[in-house]
């Protein structure tokens, strides 16, 4: 670990800053007031946490920026930060959607905004918590924070069903964290029974390692809770009620952000700690994201809500992710880190599209629509680029995660890359279609003559999104050169440090070539 | 044979509570009519109980061990048993400082008798020898079976009163029985000589058969299934000042005197008592969760709520070890301050006359009263035990002291229960948030009560349009403070637990090892 940082507690203040944030809020009067101060708060995050990425240090595959204090000593609980490649590009992402999120509710929400933004604000407290937290209590009490605030954003914003989705997903959510829960304290006491103090701090308990008896178990406790987080099939039910119910706002997060300590989770806990039944089990992980992968697609395709084909669409992107991390190679895991990463772009942008036609028109159906090209041609153009991006259409974000995914699965076994690759082209199905009628053919319906085309806000929330469809696609290395070493050192955990070193060679040529395009 | 040492400084806080149930007495009887006694007696009981609560601290500062003639001691336990007595004491007056008047004409009783409850629990957290345990659950029995009657207009206060009395009467016959079987096979009362005696080998028949009855004397001042059935009736007959009080205060003073008991004088026998402790806190957990789901009385929920609560503490028992013990302790002070802070959530929103809430009641409450319904979803969910609200980490606690000892199985179940709970939790926030007042029942009094409730501070209002509407209580200062207290708790001891946590350890530790 480097010094650089030991003096200012840089992570710290990006995961409370929001926090604090919300408490000011609190004591504002408003709308324009309470709305720029919440923006402004978020900016500041995320121009903090650029500090992360501009002061990384290269190569490196530990735990960079980290902070420990002890916080329940009597139970070795310690508020211990750090990220590694993997985190960093998870918190970049929190910080990045948050303020277009806040953009987006700039108009639309008037019902209590001060204690939606308040939310908002405490929301993204919780999702840096989870994605930094390097002691298993503090992950713990992060991932089970989030749900409070997601609960109010659908319960009190949500759509018609609203009430019935917050339940479910809370419910949903607890359950599997139970199993965590429970799992995280028989973790601790093992620690203690092998070194005679009580800890659950992750870097302890990897390098002392699981006794192999109880790895199983407790492997599918955790894995239990991360599934329903993805969520994997067939734990996804809770998924399209919450993101459909959910307002725009929470929809972005909870795609963009919230899934994501799911498959967080399993590449952050389940790989290095449980080694043995990852390796075994993995095959049961590969056929999961591949039904998955297809059945989210299939689903997809026969939607009529466009909101709800693009939550259906999440399953079938997750089933990527899910499907990159348990290759357990090299090009896998990184393309599942970095896909995670495109998902939170590309769905949040989606997300975002359908919200602007929503608030226009106050329907999703997709035969509502058709011929809008005509009339809202910015709108059009950049549904085009997300509807490209989400669909894995060379030279922006998707292709670059799903090809090296898919590299890596080839490496496994080529069924699953041929699984895989055809739901690529279910994908672009469903997309097309979707975009078919939406923006093709006549303007037939009345309803929609009317229609403004994007405002200079929309625009505003629009454009960063595409550029880093375009930054990620073009130069795939600013993240992955960070991402790598990272994953390198955490297969290199779980396979045994032979069976890796081997790949790595390989990875260059591979996103060689995506530059290259 | 060295003389018994009497140290009256052992039992100074009960004395300066005992003076003060007296001294409320008196007050309360020269001045009959007055306006004057009215307000005093809240205060005169407060300040009693702070200056307890200053010899409490005082006695902690001076360290060590007080004994009074063996018989009941102060040690860093059993003050800071004492100190959660108070806390919910504390609570229980303010909460009835201006609703008093809407259960009783006799508000000197009322406190008098809260005090001298105060009075039975703390010595039995202090208790050291059987007959001292046993006079101090009376001394508190007593004085809760006539509070919990004390609404004269409510004929399910009468009920609950009265099932509670004939119950806990057959409870204390099973506890001095037990007390009687251990003196039989030790030869004692005094629980470190019984421990000692056991330990040496002694009649094995009256021990387990005093192990057991004891076991159900506690249990059922405990609630713990299945000896719990006066609860629900009790909880909601009761004014609700007195459930929020005796909800908490009862069991803390129980589970002190149930852990030195059984981890003083009955080591000998803990793998029996273990087990089935072990069975009877799954199934208080589990029955109390699912009973508590079919309430719309949140009076009732609550009661069901804590019988299961009073599993998950049973659970820190189940052991017999010092991390168990402190664990036990910390959910005593968490669960204080969570659940006393949902009863004056209830007590802030009971109209004039009533003693119920219904969940309906609470539709729309956060546009009404947004301050009061954040505070109800803050307990609601610390109760359901979702981080970072202190609920969480005394469950915590709680789990990581049964998984030491090897009882994953106990966890699981208990994490389960969790699950289940939050169901019934968030039902009460989801009235609060997400449903607007117009799915409420009744249209007209609610009205009434918001123009009521908005003037509530201003005493020269003009009556309420209707005169025969039921309102609010006429201040809310004392109850807003209650819920705030309550709630900046609820939140802070969660987030910043190194003071309390490090004092805990070391006072179990002072007595249990460890």
């Amino acid at each position: 670990m480097t010094i650089q940082t030991m003096d200012i507690p840089w992570l710290s203040i990006i995961v409370f800053l929001p926090l604090l944030g919300s408490l000011l809020l609190l004591l504002l009067r408003g709308e324009k007031l309470l709305k720029s101060t919440a923006i402004v708060v978020s900016l500041l995050t995320f121009a903090v946490s650029l500090v992360l990425f501009f002061t990384w240090t290269a190569g490196e595959a530990g735990m960079q920026f980290q902070e420990i204090i002890p916080w329940y000593p009597e139970l070795g609980i310690n508020y211990h930060v750090g990220v590694d490649g993997v985190s960093l590009v998870l918190v970049l992402l929190t910080t990045f959607l948050m303020p277009l999120v806040l953009l987006f509710s700039w108009e639309g929400v008037h019902d209590k905004l001060k204690a939606y933004l308040v939310l908002m604000l405490l929301l993204e407290t919780a999702m840096l918590g989870v994605f930094v937290a390097l002691d298993l209590v503090l992950f713990f009490v992060f991932f089970e924070a989030s749900l409070i605030p997601m609960y109010f954003l659908v319960g009190r914003w949500g759509g018609p069903r609203r009430i019935y989705a917050a339940l479910k997903f809370f419910i949903f959510t607890a359950f599997g964290s139970a199993f965590l829960l429970a799992g995280i304290i028989a973790l601790g006491f093992l620690y203690k029974e092998q070194t005679g103090q009580l800890s659950f701090d992750l870097l302890k308990l990897t390098e002392v390692g699981v006794p192999l008896g109880a790895q199983t178990w407790l492997f599918f406790a955790f894995a239990l809770a991360f599934a329903i987080k993805v969520p994997i099939f067939p734990f996804h039910t809770w998924l399209p009620d919450a993101h459909v119910e959910a307002p725009t706002g929470g929809s972005v997060i909870l795609a963009g952000v919230l899934l994501k300590m799911g498959t967080y989770g399993f590449v952050r806990f389940s790989l290095p700690l449980f080694p043995e039944p990852t390796m075994k089990y993995a095959p049961i992980f590969i056929v999961l994201a591949i039904v998955g992968i297809l059945y989210g697609a299939l689903v997809a395709l026969a939607q009529k809500d466009l909101k709800k084909l693009v939550a259906y669409s999440s399953v079938a992107h997750l089933g990527f992710v899910m499907l990159g991390i348990f290759t357990l190679e090299l090009q896998g895991l990184s393309g599942a880190v970095l896909q995670m990463v495109n998902h939170g772009l590309s769905t949040g942008a989606l997300f975002l599209l359908v919200g602007f036609i929503y608030e226009r028109r106050h329907t999703r159906m997709l035969d509502d629509f058709g011929g809008l090209w005509k009339i809202m041609p910015i709108f059009a153009a950049f549904a085009l680029i997300t509807f490209m991006s989400s669909a894995g259409l060379p030279g922006l974000n998707g292709f670059v995660g799903e090809f090296t995914i898919l590299t890596g699965a080839m490496k496994y076994g080529p069924a699953a890359a041929i699984f895989g690759t055809l739901g690529i082209i279910l994908a672009a199905w469903y997309l097309l279609w979707a975009f078919t009628k939406t923006f093709y053919g006549k303007l037939d319906n009345p309803a929609n003559q009317q229609l403004k085309d994007l405002n200079l806000r929309e625009i505003v929330i629009m454009v960063p999104l595409v550029l880093m469809f375009l930054v990620v696609g073009l130069f795939p290395n600013l993240f992955l050169d960070k991402i790598n070493p990272s994953t390198e050192a955490l297969l290199i955990q779980v396979k045994g440090s032979a069976a890796v070193t081997q790949d790595a060679g390989n990875l260059a040529p591979a996103t060689a070539q995506v530059e290259v395009r | 044979m060295t003389l018994p040492q009497v140290n009256f400084l052992a039992i100074l806080p009960q004395i300066i509570v005992t003076a003060t149930a007296l001294l409320v007495l008196i007050v309360d009887a020269v001045d009959r009519r007055g306006a004057f006694s009215r307000r005093a007696l809240s205060w005169l009981s407060l300040i009693g109980l702070l200056a307890a609560g200053a010899a409490v601290v005082w006695l902690v500062m001076q360290g060590g061990r007080q004994s009074f003639q063996d018989m009941a001691v102060s040690d860093g336990y059993s003050l800071a048993f004492s100190a959660i007595i108070l806390l919910a004491a504390a609570m229980g007056v303010l909460l009835a400082k201006d609703t008093v008047d809407q259960f009783t004409r006799m508000p000197g009783a009322y406190y008098a008798l809260l005090l001298l409850a105060v009075v039975g629990m703390m010595t039995m957290a202090s208790a050291t020898d059987l007959i001292v345990v046993f006079l101090s659950l009376e001394i508190l029995s007593l004085a809760l079976y006539v509070l919990v009657g004390f609404n004269l207009r409510e004929p399910r206060s009468a009920e609950g009163s009265l099932k509670y009395f004939l119950l806990g009467a057959f409870a204390s016959g099973f506890f001095l029985y037990g007390a009687a079987l251990l003196y039989g096979a030790s030869g004692s009362t005094n629980l470190a000589q019984i421990g000692q005696a056991m330990g040496a080998g002694g009649n094995e028949i009256y021990l387990y058969a005093g192990t057991a009855l004891l076991v159900v004397g506690f249990g059922f001042k405990v609630a713990m299934v299945p000896f719990h059935m006066w609860t629900p009736d009790a909880y909601q007959g009761a004014p609700t000042p007195v459930t929020g009080f005796m909800s908490v205060a009862t069991k803390t003073a129980v589970f002190a005197a149930f852990m030195r008991v059984f981890m003083q004088a009955l080591p000998a026998t803990q793998e029996t008592w273990g087990w089935a402790l072990a069975i009877l806190a799954a199934l208080t957990m589990t029955l109390g969760n699912l009973a508590a789901l079919r309430q719309t009385s949140l009076k009732r929920m609550l009661a069901y709520s804590s019988i299961a609560h009073a599993g998950y503490a049973l659970v820190g028992l189940v052991p017999g070890s010092a991390a168990g013990a402190v664990a036990v302790l910390f959910y005593m002070l968490s669960y204080a301050l969570m659940n006393l802070g949902a009863f004056a959530v209830l007590v802030a929103l009971e109209r004039r006359g009533e003693n119920d809430i219904l969940r309906g009641d609470m539709h729309g409450l956060s546009d009404r009263r947004p301050g009061l319904a954040a505070a109800m979803a803050i307990f609601m969910f610390a109760l359901a035990g979702i981080p970072p609200f202190v609920g969480f980490f005394a469950k915590f606690f709680i789990f990581s002291a049964a998984a030491e000892a090897g009882w994953i199985g106990l966890v699981v179940i208990g994490v389960i229960n969790s699950v289940i709970s939050a169901f019934y939790y968030l039902s009460v926030v989801v009235a609060m948030y997400f449903r607007s007042e117009k799915e409420a029942a009744p249209a007209a009094p609610v009205k009434a009560r918001k123009s009521k409730d908005k003037a509530a501070p201003a005493p020269a209002t003009p009556s309420a349009p209707v005169p025969q509407a039921p309102a609010l209580a006429t201040s809310q200062n004392a109850i807003r403070l209650a819920v705030v207290l309550a709630a900046i708790g609820t939140v802070a001891v969660g987030l910043y637990p190194a003071p309390w946590t490090a004092y805990i350890t070391q006072a179990v530790q002072s007595v249990f090892g460890g």
